[in-house]
């Protein structure tokens, strides 16, 4: 008896607590600052162009195999380069969201986004092309390496929204 | 009460509320009020389910530390007929291992006794209005028992013409749980018709504003009644019936779209149906609290008493409802247990105390009342003795002895 | 001496209908899974049922069935880090738990030594990865006993602890995070508050998952007594982890064979007496416990310093071969590598699953039960089909 009324007593507790719910599509989730969402290609403001050299590292270093790429003699001169890439894709319905490609790049070339909402009727265009990674790739800095400054809390984290 | 019109099955057929142009005209044996207040009964049963699903979800979110419906109306509300209507829209799937005739007949049998059981329901009542109830049958304890265990046919049926394992595992355990908690109920309601002396539910009622609420003259009654018929409608904690995580629904596996909607439907309209039996038979019916009568204060209930036995019956619904949060589920055998060995001896308990005080009155009821409260206590006390001590402890101190074992004791890789 | 009698025989097999009236009865198969709510994942189980009794169960695996080792010696570049992705991924409630062991496996294999900073922060996540590992197991255990709030109580703890892993690691379930040699970053620097914030939130949602239902009638007699495994046998079927304890064998290889740094910490290893549901269910609840103390103790140690060490850029370890066990949430989990010393990637992956071993025990639970106990049997094991068909 003892044991029964205890689970009537705290379901009783748990139905007075706040709920802890996020309503997710209305209200974004706080996103850590180290989150690794989908793969991008960084744009270099100085030169106005990519910052990616194609070196084949990232799509030879990939788990899943979900890179591909071609280059292309690099001719404008306004950086040492030797390559450019013509295309880059990354088939974001493969890829694992690991981190490697970017952990390897030796050019900080890319980084992950804070990109992660994917849901799509059809997986072709989960194949993100050169332009769309460099889209998702906007505003992001490379951070890989390096930390990060100290935030407050998320509020979930905070216990007395428990007690 | 034994009268010439109490042995045979009367019918009255002048609900009281009704006013008489509308009483006169017969159709078939059913005058238009009948008519009307059969409409207005579906109605408000179909509605009650629907807002008695929106706070089952409701509870079951705010247990769970979620909030439940949100969006589609005010916190929600709106969930449940946005939920018919898409029931409605779906695709009524029928499999083709099921039998064609029995398979889309079932569900009407299942809803169909729930809702020909609240005929009898004394709902109180309400000014200008009068008493609502649509048919005080004297032998309204006897229909209230008769009708609803058609349910289990309709069960069987489904689970039997589905075609499928699960299914028939369900409806057998229907059966079996169905014809165990019979007994007990009806055993607890032999007690309510000895204090009423009748067996119309409107006497039931009006006898225990005299005598006072039948929950305090027998409280065993009232426990074995609401559990067996939580059981009897398949509610949590026995809902073995259904049992999602064994039988993934039972008799109702392959079911979809609207006639898995009735079944649903089914459900919850017996549990608003048995809350409010149990309110009806136990909790005083309309009246305001017990004893009101003596203090002047009946009137109370003469004039709101509808919205009194609304808000008991929305009380058990919700006690109900907590309980499906709040406990595992039973299993077969510990169910067939919990009736025969338990509920059905405190049934017969009940009745013998229910005896006692109504030939030898008051004092050796009480002496009656002492006697069991010291058997309980002493089986109780058999039983802790018996138990062996509390495992948590004992994995407690089990771990602060445990000597790591030695290097030596590998498993094999 | 009559009531004694009549008392036996109550007590004697009371003979069915069927056999009473030599009626022919058939026996039922069903087959729960692999799309079932209750077979934790892809798990198929053919039930030869005697009306509520389960006769005999026969096993199928290989539904979830990736490759997962195979893939592991893939690649020409980073193979050592590519075989981590997939191992993240076998057992997807370990998931820290289990990298440890593959970097403690390649650090072996290559000589590499790992600094101070680092092996703290690998046990106090470990610890962490274990809370919610068996947070995990309280939910679906307690829905395979027909409660269904233990879920979502142990899907709220979850949730900030995986709140904790997205800081650290960037992912929510497969952080990737560890590196032979040390971490692939340092931990941010609100790592210690936000840990005791999670501790101090994890001790108060054990109390909340004890008062639901350990000490429920309901569910002590489901589980009670049920899916009894004596210690021969476990040993003879090669269980581990809190199957194994339950018998009351104190084995558990961060005590017998301490590795990384779980030496320097004092936690108990908690048993049981019979071996059945119910104590291994105590168990887990017990363990969680326990971890809380090593993070607690960890953190309070936690050195400052370099979180990386002296690893190569490009992994190339000498030829040889190196096998390492730790204890994951389901028990005694061991990565074997083998490497020909010449190539980037491992020659050979091979992973002690603790799930695949553990599940082997399921027919001496299940047998002679009834169905809605062979469901809580398969609980109290906490499987998880990734890991068993890898
Ligand atoms: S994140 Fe991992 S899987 Fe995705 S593209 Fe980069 S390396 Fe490949
Ligand atoms: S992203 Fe980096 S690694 Fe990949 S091709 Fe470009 S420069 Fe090379």
């Amino acid at each position: 008896m003892r044991g029964v009324l205890g689970g009537f007593l705290q379901t009783l507790k748990s139905f007075l607590t706040k709920p802890v719910t996020r309503l997710y599509p209305y209200e974004k989730p706080p996103l850590e600052a180290r989150f690794m969402g989908a793969p991008s290609l960084l744009w270099d403001d100085a030169v106005d162009e990519v910052v990616c050299v194609a070196c084949n590292i990232c799509a030879r270093s990939c788990p899943d195999d979900c890179i591909t790429l071609t280059g292309d003699k690099y001719t404008d001169g306004k950086t040492n380069k030797k390559n450019i890439i013509k295309d880059y894709f990354i088939d974001l319905g493969r890829c694992s969201y690991c981190g490697i490609c970017v952990e390897v790049c030796p050019f900080d070339a890319n980084e992950m986004s804070p990109h992660f909402e994917l849901s799509t009727y059809d997986r072709m265009t989960l194949v993100y092309d050169k332009d769309q990674l460099i889209e998702i790739g906007r505003g992001v800095t490379r951070r890989t390496g390096k930390p990060e400054p100290v935030g407050p809390l998320p509020g979930i984290l905070d216990p007395s929204t428990y007690r | 009460m034994t009268n010439n019109a109490a042995s045979e099955l009367t019918l009255q057929a002048v609900p009281s509320w009704m006013p008489a142009f509308l009483v006169a005209p017969m159709i078939g044996g059913l005058s238009l009020a009948d008519l009307i207040a059969l409409v207005v009964l579906l109605l408000f049963v179909l509605n009650f389910v629907m807002i008695e699903i929106w706070m089952e979800r409701k509870v079951a979110g705010h247990i769970q530390l979620r909030r439940g419906p949100l969006h589609v109306g005010p916190h929600g509300s709106l969930q449940s007929p946005a939920d018919v209507l898409k029931l409605l829209t779906k695709e009524d799937l029928t499999p083709v291992a099921a039998d064609p005739i029995v398979f889309p007949m079932a569900p009407y049998l299942v809803f169909v006794p729930v809702f020909l059981t609240f005929l009898v329901i004394p709902w109180g009542p309400l000014v200008l209005f009068g008493n609502f109830v649509i048919r005080p049958f004297d032998l309204g304890l006897v229909y209230m028992v008769a009708i609803p265990a058609m349910q289990g046919i309709g069960l069987v049926m489904a689970g039997w013409s589905s075609g499928n394992k699960y299914s028939l595992l369900g409806s057998a355990r229907v059966v079996a749980q169905l014809i165990s908690y019979e007994l007990p109920m009806v055993i607890a309601l032999l007690g309510v018709a000895m204090m009423a002396e009748s067996l119309n539910l409107t006497t039931i009622v009006e006898s225990q504003m005299k005598q006072g609420w039948n929950v305090f003259l027998q409280p065993i009654g009232f426990l074995v009644f609401f559990l067996a018929t939580m059981s009897e409608m398949s509610r949590a904690p026995f809902d073995i019936a259904v049992a999602e995580s064994e039988i993934v629904g039972g008799p109702f596996v392959e079911y979809s779209g609207m006639r898995w909607g009735m079944f649903y439907l089914a459900e919850f309209a017996a549990v608003c149906l048995n809350s409010a039996l149990s309110t009806a038979l136990f909790l005083g019916g309309w009246e305001l609290f017990p004893g009101s009568r003596a203090l002047g204060l009946g009137w109370i209930s003469d004039q709101f008493g509808l919205l009194f036995f609304m808000g008991k019956m929305i009380v058990l619904v919700l006690i109900i409802q907590w309980a499906r949060f709040a406990l595992p589920r039973l299993r077969i055998d510990q169910l067939m247990d919990f009736a025969w060995k338990f509920l059905l001896p405190a049934g017969f308990v009940n009745f013998i105390l229910t005896a006692i005080l109504q030939v030898f009155g008051f004092v050796p009821f009480a002496i009656g009342i002492g006697l069991t409260l010291a058997f309980a206590a002493v089986l109780l006390a058999t039983y802790q003795a018996r138990r062996s001590p509390s495992t948590v402890a004992l994995i407690r101190t089990a771990a602060a002895a445990a000597v790591p074992t030695s290097q030596g004791v590998g498993l094999p890789v | 001496m009559a009531i004694a009698t009549s008392i036996d025989m109550l007590r004697e097999p009371v003979p069915s209908v069927a056999e009473e009236r030599n009626l022919e009865t058939v026996e039922m198969t069903i087959n729960m899974g692999p799309q079932h709510p209750s077979t934790h994942g892809v798990f198929r189980m053919v039930l030869t049922l005697e009306g509520e009794r389960v006769k005999n169960v026969q096993s199928h695996i290989g539904y979830l069935h990736r490759g997962a080792e195979k893939l592991g010696e893939s690649g020409d570049l980073e193979g050592y880090r590519k075989a981590m992705i997939t191992l993240d991924r076998t057992d997807y409630l370990s998931s820290l738990l289990n990298e440890h062991a593959y970097v403690m496996a390649v650090e072996k294999l290559a000589g590499i030594s790992v600094p101070e900073r680092a092996e703290y922060i690998r046990v106090i996540l470990g610890e962490i990865t274990r809370i919610n590992s068996h947070c995990m197991f309280y939910g679906a255990f307690g829905a395979d006993a027909g409660a269904t709030t233990p879920y979502m109580y142990a899907f709220a703890l979850r949730e900030e602890i995986q709140q904790l892993f997205e800081a650290v690691g960037g992912a929510r379930m497969f952080p990737n995070y560890y590196r032979a040699g040390g971490l692939r970053e340092d931990v941010p620097q609100d790592f210690v508050r936000r840990v005791q914030a999670i501790v101090d939130r994890a001790l108060y949602a054990f109390d909340d998952f004890d008062n639901l239902i350990t000490a429920n009638e309901i569910f002590l007699s489901r589980t009670r007594g049920l899916g009894i495994l004596d210690q021969t046998r476990a040993l003879d079927l090669g269980v581990s982890g809190p199957l194994l304890r339950a018998t009351g064998l104190p084995y558990d290889v961060r005590r017998s064979e301490p590795y990384s740094i779980y030496d320097r910490f004092a936690f108990d290893v908690p048993i049981g007496t019979t071996g059945d549901c119910y104590e291994r269910y105590l168990i887990r609840l017990e363990e969680m416990r326990q971890s809380i103390r090593i993070i607690e103790q960890a953190l309070k140690d936690l050195p400052a310093g370099p979180t990386m060490g002296n690893a190569p850029k490009a992994l190339r370890p000498p030829k040889g071969e190196a096998y390492v066990r730790i204890e994951n949430s389901r028990g005694d989990f061991g990565v074997y590598l083998v490497s020909d010393g010449k190539s980037s990637a491992p020659y050979r992956v091979k992973y002690r699953s603790p799930c695949f071993v553990n599940l082997q025990s399921l027919n001496d639970m299940v047998i002679g039960t009834y169905i809605a106990d062979a469901v809580v049997a398969l609980g109290s094991i906490d499987i998880v089909l990734g890991e068993v068909d890898r």
